[in-house]
């Protein structure tokens, strides 16, 4: 995979996940409740689908590093790093299992692969900050919400996403010859 | 060698433990790297901000808040949580150093005591089976034998030994044996007949006092006397605590028939209203200086 890029790729993704959030965010934009779509997990689904699996996984990693930076589920706290970072590893994690059976370089397979990738990210994301929770771990829940409020807000988050996966993906694709994928 | 796809999910394991942290580390990572992200997407702020992406300009009550980066804003807005937590528990102090104080001026003021003087003095731990070590001593005037109350209850008396900085209380439910006091019901407590506790007639008698128990008993009450569980125990002695009459040595636990005249007499029982040990300041009843006895100074 060329790295220069990948590295291309995801600040693009982190500038648009950054600069277009008040765009496309719906409901609770004021109070930073809002649902918006993630660029970097439809570039994380790409790389999954496209990509080595090493690759993949890495890019994973990496970029749920930064969707940690944007979710706050402590607004008071500051940023927490760990649920999206796992969330996203299994979830492209997900897609190398996967992808096999699909054809993967269709459009219409990577607006799946992020409905499916999308699921187990906000399980993983959920069931981590519900752990924080529980009173024999850190007893430190995030406030005002429960873990099914949680996941039931990133399933809508995905959904959306999976909406912005089509034109996005029809775009990376196009760029498939420049990432130097290889067989994968 | 570990293969690759190995080191990243221990990464991912890692990361994942770093979020079950408590607060003091789960954090650090993730607000070390939030600046570099803001500084990474500041090309993009323009566009934000164009597509109306300044919540805080928006929120006209928070324009004065419009010059603040969000990392100002996190930080001013914890340092602000600390600042009200810390008030919070200097008001519950307060508070309850009122509620102390406020009773016993009243309460010496109806007896004609205002004149005593009343040193505040912190409790140390420490002190022996029975006691109190209290921080004041013969420097501050504090005497053997002097009355020792919390509020309008009665906590003990100075004992020997005493220091210049210190001095030990015995507990009143140590030394307080053969007191005279009155039982009363509360003040706001209405009795079995409809009629205002004010109104009752407070019983008089003697109270001994149970070591093992830590409580008072008296066995000398007619069961026609009108006492029940929770009534008011105020010292009445003129001998012993005589400076200490109408403070409060407790309230009635337990009330029965006496087992050898169960027809005539009842047994109560009562125990101290606080955990005397467990006080963590107290006040000494001190007499007049001697500009005060004199009544002249200011």
């Amino acid at each position: 995979m060329n790295r220069l890029v990948f590295i291309a790729a995801v600040y693009l993704a982190l500038l648009t996940q950054a600069t277009l959030q008040p765009l496309w965010e719906l409901g609770g934009a004021r109070t930073g409740q809002g649902i918006a779509p993630s660029v970097l997990l439809v570039l994380a689904v790409f790389i999954g689908q496209c990509g080595p699996s090493v690759a993949a996984l890495g890019s994973a990693l990496i970029l749920g590093v930064l969707a940690d930076t944007f979710a706050r589920p402590y607004p008071e706290l500051g940023v927490l790093v760990g649920p999206y970072t796992l969330g996203f590893t299994v979830g492209v994690y997900s897609v190398l299992q996967l992808r096999s059976l699909l054809f993967r370089h269709a459009v219409l397979t990577l607006a799946v692969m992020t409905l499916v990738a999308g699921v187990f990210v906000e399980l993983v994301a959920a069931a981590t900050l519900g752990l924080r929770g529980l009173s024999f771990l850190t007893d430190h829940p995030p406030p005002d919400t429960t873990a099914a409020a949680n996941f039931g807000r990133g399933l809508l988050r995905t959904l959306y996403t999976v909406a912005l996966a089509v034109p996005l993906g029809w775009l990376l694709l196009r760029t498939r010859h420049l990432w130097h994928f290889g067989h994968g | 060698m570990l293969h690759p796809r190995v080191v990243i999910l221990i990464l991912a394991a890692l990361l994942s433990i770093n979020a079950l942290m408590p607060i003091g580390y789960a954090f650090g990572l993730g607000n070390f790297l939030q600046p570099i992200v803001q500084l990474l997407v500041t090309p993009g702020r323009p566009v934000y901000q164009a597509l109306g992406g300044t919540r805080a300009i928006e929120n006209p009550e928070a324009d004065e808040l419009a010059g603040f980066t969000d990392d100002q804003l996190r930080r001013d807005y914890a340092l602000a949580r600390v600042e009200n937590e810390r008030l919070r528990q200097q008001n519950l102090r307060l508070t309850e150093r009122l509620a102390e104080i406020l009773p016993l001026r009243d309460l010496l003021a109806e007896r004609g005591l205002d004149q005593l003087r009343q040193l505040s003095a912190r409790v140390n731990p420490g002190g022996a089976d029975g006691t109190l070590a209290v921080a004041a001593g013969t420097d501050d005037g504090v005497a053997p034998g002097q009355t020792v109350v919390y509020g309008v209850h009665v906590v003990g008396r100075v004992a020997e030994p005493l220091g210049s900085g210190s001095a030990s209380v015995a507990l009143i439910t140590r030394i307080g044996d053969r007191l005279r006091v009155t039982i009363s019901p509360p003040a706001n407590a209405q009795t079995a007949g409809g009629v205002a506790a004010s109104r009752v007639t407070p019983l008089d008698t003697r109270v001994r006092l149970d070591v093992e128990l830590g409580a008072f008993i008296t066995e000398e009450v007619p069961t026609t006397s009108n006492v029940n569980v929770g009534d008011v125990v105020r010292l009445a002695d003129e001998l012993s605590f005589a400076e200490a009459q109408g403070f409060q040595l407790g309230r009635v636990t337990v009330v029965e028939p006496l087992p050898s005249n169960p027809l005539t007499l009842q047994r109560i029982v009562v125990e101290p209203a606080l955990e005397l040990p467990r006080l963590s300041r107290v006040t000494v009843l001190m007499p007049p200086s001697a500009s005060q006895a004199g009544g002249g100074a200011p």
